[in-house]
């Protein structure tokens, strides 16, 4: 787990999102507690946590939708709320609604005009961010015809369009079937190459360890872990197969045996898994196999919120 | 802004809301014709009487087209305002470079075309066939058109303030009390005038200042009174505290407050559109 770094000062541009005790308050309820977060540009930042968490609330304050009720934050080294800021930002709502009584081209192409996207670029930006989501050639139909999926791919091409600098995500594949949940993760590494910031809120762990550089989690407006994903999935723990050797010295050792051949080291860090083979097998153990207990997301999630 | 104003007109095109508006005003002007060519066929009476008979008509036709317009003004924006905020598209368009103020102007102008469109299309209509049919029109139409539609815009911008706040239902009713409300202060403030009452003429003056829409109608009324017959009225004196009877202009004051009323009422709603969480 690591502590948000600091500001790397200097020719660098600020980090693409930076929030210091960001708190928001519903009367008595705290929605969201103390958020203190950095998000360098050009990573794929997953926002994580249980339903009513605060997420939402969080992405609600980093675009100027919310007033914080406490703290501080800065979005593309603007103030919350500054217009300047949202001129560069792409964000799909978690409930995300067009005006249906508009086609899908024209909703982007208010978007753009809103954008400030010049008026000769705008028609070919809609078609652009039309293709990319899978929606070529029902950009004319109304938006009140379209499925919900539909509406959700629609929601992103309004995120993408005018190639945003930070691309912020509500849950977008909430509504999306495997092939668009499969297209949304290629969004985000295209996003990614081009050098954009994304900032994924998402209940769906496997798309989050999949495309994400790095994870933070709340739960009930606190921030219970967040760190590197590769730190965060770093194996602890391996399990070996081995002959050879008495259940007395892998227990010195600081392992478990369990017969016939299994031997499990559960504290033990990936890093040292070398020693410990050159030592059983200095002890004249054979090993027939040695597994490092990779975590998934999902299991470390689970941890972090203590469900058993 | 301008993108805003005409993504409402748009809106209220694709509704099929300025369908509905024309075809409503076609039947307003087919009814209004064919009513007053009958009382024309039909009425006895002659010179100056036969002019105070359609003066009272055209009034009270009129009264009832501000109220339409006004509920037409009332319910268009409720929807427009507060619907939009409610089905969450405009969390989608104010998290674009765009001032909430400048989105609720930007909205303000639309509807202001579409429901000032109406008022002035529809009323235009309704004086015109008046006088073809009946071969009788207002001494100041122009003026009394213009303080009718004010007052719906007036009606319009009070609603959408509220809309910024309030469900569209609950906006939509309170504007409505609201301009009823103005309405029956406006005609105590006429009796306590008329009978001098002072604590009658407070509270209106009260009410006046705090909804002017009422005192645009009186305005509107006004200019649509023939002078030869108010003067021959005013020897009378009975009529004033009448309501449906208005003896003199209003005062500049109150048309400037008016105007003031509605730009103080948009900032309000600028502001509680701004604090409020999308
Ligand atoms: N307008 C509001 N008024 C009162 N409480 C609110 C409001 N909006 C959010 N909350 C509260 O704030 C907390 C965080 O809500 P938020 O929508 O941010 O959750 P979330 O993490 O996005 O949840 P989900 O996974 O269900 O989308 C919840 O307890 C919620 O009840
Ligand atoms: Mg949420």
């Amino acid at each position: 787990m690591t502590k948000p770094e600091d500001d790397v000062g200097g020719a660098t541009p600020p980090p693409a999102i930076r929030t210091e005790l960001l708190e928001r308050r519903y009367g008595r309820h705290v929605a969201l507690h103390g958020l203190s977060l950095v998000v360098p540009r050009g990573r794929v930042f997953g926002f994580l946590g249980p339903n009513g968490a605060g997420k939402t609330t969080a992405v609600k304050l980093l675009l100027g939708l919310v007033r914080a009720t406490g703290g501080e934050g800065m979005v593309l080294g603007l103030p919350l709320g500054d217009p300047a800021a949202r001129r560069r930002i792409g964000y799909l709502p978690e409930l995300f609604r067009y005006q249906d009584w508009l086609t899908g081209c024209e909703v982007l192409g208010a978007h753009a005009a809103l954008a400030g996207i010049a008026k000769a670029q705008r028609r070919e930006a809609a078609e652009r961010a039309l293709a990319t989501v899978g929606l070529a050639g029902e950009g004319l139909r109304r938006v009140g015809t379209y499925s919900k999926g539909m509406q959700q791919r629609l929601g992103l091409a309004v995120a993408l369009l005018g190639e945003p600098e930070l691309v912020v995500l509500d849950e977008p594949t909430s509504a999306l079937d495997p092939v668009g949940r499969h297209d949304v993760r290629g969004i985000m590494h295209d996003l990614k190459a081009r050098g954009a910031t994304v900032f994924l809120n998402s209940h769906l762990l496997s798309e989050v360890e999949a495309v994400c550089d790095e994870v933070a989690v709340i739960d009930r407006g606190r921030v219970i872990a967040q760190g590197e994903m590769t730190d965060l999935l770093r194996a602890v723990g391996v399990d070996l197969e081995v002959e050879g050797v008495s259940e007395q010295e892998i227990l010195r050792l600081g392992g478990i045996f369990t017969p016939p051949r299994a031997a499990s080291f559960p504290q033990l860090a990936e890093s040292a898994v070398p020693e410990l083979v050159a030592a059983i097998v200095g002890l004249g153990g054979r090993i027939h196999a040695v597994r490092p207990r990779r975590a998934t997301l999902e299991q470390r999630f689970l941890d972090w919120l203590e469900v058993p | 802004m301008l993108e805003i104003c005409r993504l409402t007109i748009i809106e209220s095109l694709r509704r099929r809301l300025t369908l509905a508006l024309f075809a409503t005003t076609l039947l307003l002007v087919a009814f209004t014709g064919w009513a007053f060519a009958e009382i024309s066929r039909l009425t006895s009476l002659q010179g100056v009487e036969r002019v105070a008979q359609f003066s009272v008509l055209l009034v009270f036709l009129m009264l009832l087209f501000t109220g339409m317009i006004a509920l037409t003004a009332v319910f268009t924006a409720a929807a427009a305002v507060a619907g939009e905020l409610e089905s969450g598209v405009a969390a989608a368009i104010l998290a674009r470079p765009l001032r909430r103020g400048a989105y609720l102007c930007g909205k303000w102008l639309g509807l202001a075309v579409v429901v000032g469109g109406f008022a002035l299309i529809a009323g235009s209509g309704e004086l015109f066939v008046v006088s073809h049919v009946a071969a009788y029109a207002p001494p100041e139409p122009v003026a009394a058109l213009a303080l009718i539609t004010a007052q719906a815009l007036l009606l319009m911008t009070l609603t959408m303030a509220l809309a910024t706040r309030l469900s569209a239902v609950t906006s939509a009713i309170v504007a409505t009390v609201g301009f009823f409300l103005a309405w029956m202060l406006g005609t105590i403030d006429l009796m306590g005038v008329a009978l001098k009452y002072p604590s009658l003429m407070t509270v209106g003056e009260v009410g006046k200042i705090l909804l002017p829409t009422n005192a645009l109608w009186q305005a509107a009324e006004y200019y649509l009174e023939p002078r030869a017959l108010l003067s021959l009225v005013q020897g009378f004196g009975a009529l004033s505290g009448d309501p449906f009877v208005a003896l003199g202009p209003q005062p500049p004051a109150v048309l400037v407050w008016a105007a003031i009323w509605g730009v103080i009422v948009l900032g309000l709603g600028i502001w509680g559109l701004g604090r409020r969480q999308i």
